[in-house]
């Protein structure tokens, strides 16, 4: 994955300060404010939490956008910086024991033995740990084709990388996915 | 029903729903506010903040000084006492005595200290009353409470003969 030509003007853009900096940013929430919305939402489970992790998420990225050194491609930039906001909020959340939960994000489809055992909260809880074994590409990539069911077409064009490529890495993710569940179930 | 199918296909995730655009517009418009708002550059006596922190720091000093300060000097001084020996003290009062007030010295005395004699005075009790006969100028210490009577009585129960006492020992 590399930079796309449109992450590449708004991060120019965004160098420049002043109007043009401000415009680069509402560029760029708008780009990626639902993938990450939806990556929060995925894991927090109400609108009031996610928005606050979203807010926290843009803050820290208007602050730090000039330090980003295209490493990697900027949506796996954003994803990082999200997730690792998610969690530190879900920590805090634990804490303070608060239990205000939308309906689970999985449907379970009865007729695995391991799973028709296991409460849906557990389930999702799982997935996550799942997810956060993944390298960030990975999981990037097994957010949007599993969870935002996009057609490979569409990640290859939001992440600027091939759809060949975009294949084997969610055919990785799930796998060790497969693996981690299996090994938790079968305990 | 078996264990080899996919685990993942048991398990369909749900569509999130996701606010529309003018949310994250909102959004993106709040975060620039606020951090132009931050990045503004307030000179330092203008800060309330440092206003209020410099008052704090200002009261907690007057209250700490005040508060502390005259117990910790006399517990200086006191200190500074237990170092000089007494050896030291009672040379340099040997050395200066006529320039202390003797009566300061003998109220901070231990009245009951028996170790302590007076040269000039004899050592009395509380329930005695010195008096001095106008005439002879001799000193009397018979106590006021107890009459004559009574000692001539207590002198009869105790068998002791006054003719036989000699001038030394008598003393009525």
């Amino acid at each position: 994955m590399s930079i796309s030509p449109e992450d590449k003007q708004i991060l120019e853009m965004f160098s420049q300060g002043g109007a043009q900096k401000e415009h680069a940013f509402r560029m760029l929430t708008s780009q990626y404010g639902e993938l990450l919305y939806r990556q929060i939402r995925r894991m927090t489970r109400n609108h009031e939490d996610t928005n606050d992790v979203l807010q926290n998420v843009f803050v820290k990225v208007f602050q730090n956008l000039t330090k980003f050194n295209q490493d990697s491609s900027l949506s796996t930039w954003l994803y990082r910086i999200a997730r690792n906001e998610t969690l530190n909020h879900l920590d805090k959340q634990k804490r303070k024991a608060v239990v205000d939960l939308d309906q689970p994000v999985f449907e379970i489809i009865s007729g695995h033995n391991g799973l028709d055992t296991l409460d849906p909260d557990r389930i999702a809880e799982l997935l996550d740990q799942a997810i956060q074994q993944l390298p960030d590409k990975q999981a990037l990539v097994f957010q949007l084709k599993y969870f935002d069911e996009l057609k490979y077409s569409e990640i290859a064009a939001k992440l600027n990388t091939s759809e060949g490529a975009l294949k084997a890495s969610f055919h990785h993710a799930k796998q060790k996915i497969e693996l981690f569940l299996r090994s938790v179930l079968n305990q | 029903m078996s264990e080899e199918k996919n685990i993942l296909d048991h398990i369909k995730p749900r569509k999130v729903e996701v606010p529309d655009q003018s949310y994250f517009k909102a959004l993106a418009n709040e975060i620039i506010e606020k951090e132009s708002d931050s990045s503004k550059v307030i000179p330092m006596w203008r800060k309330p903040v440092i206003w209020i922190t410099s008052a704090a720091a200002v009261s907690a000093l007057i209250i700490f000084s005040t508060q502390f300060s005259k117990p910790q000097n006399e517990t200086d001084v006191l200190l500074a006492l237990n170092e000089i020996s007494n050896e030291e003290i009672f040379s340099y009062i040997d050395e200066n005595i006529e320039e202390f007030d003797t009566e300061l010295i003998a109220s901070f005395l231990d009245e009951n200290d028996e170790s302590i004699s007076f040269a000039t005075e004899p050592n009395y009790t509380d329930s005695t009353q010195v008096k001095k006969d106008p005439k002879t100028n001799d000193t009397n210490i018979l106590p006021e409470s107890i009459d004559r009577d009574a000692i001539l009585d207590y002198l009869e129960d105790q068998e002791i003969n006054l003719d036989e006492l000699s001038d030394d020992e008598s003393f009525i």
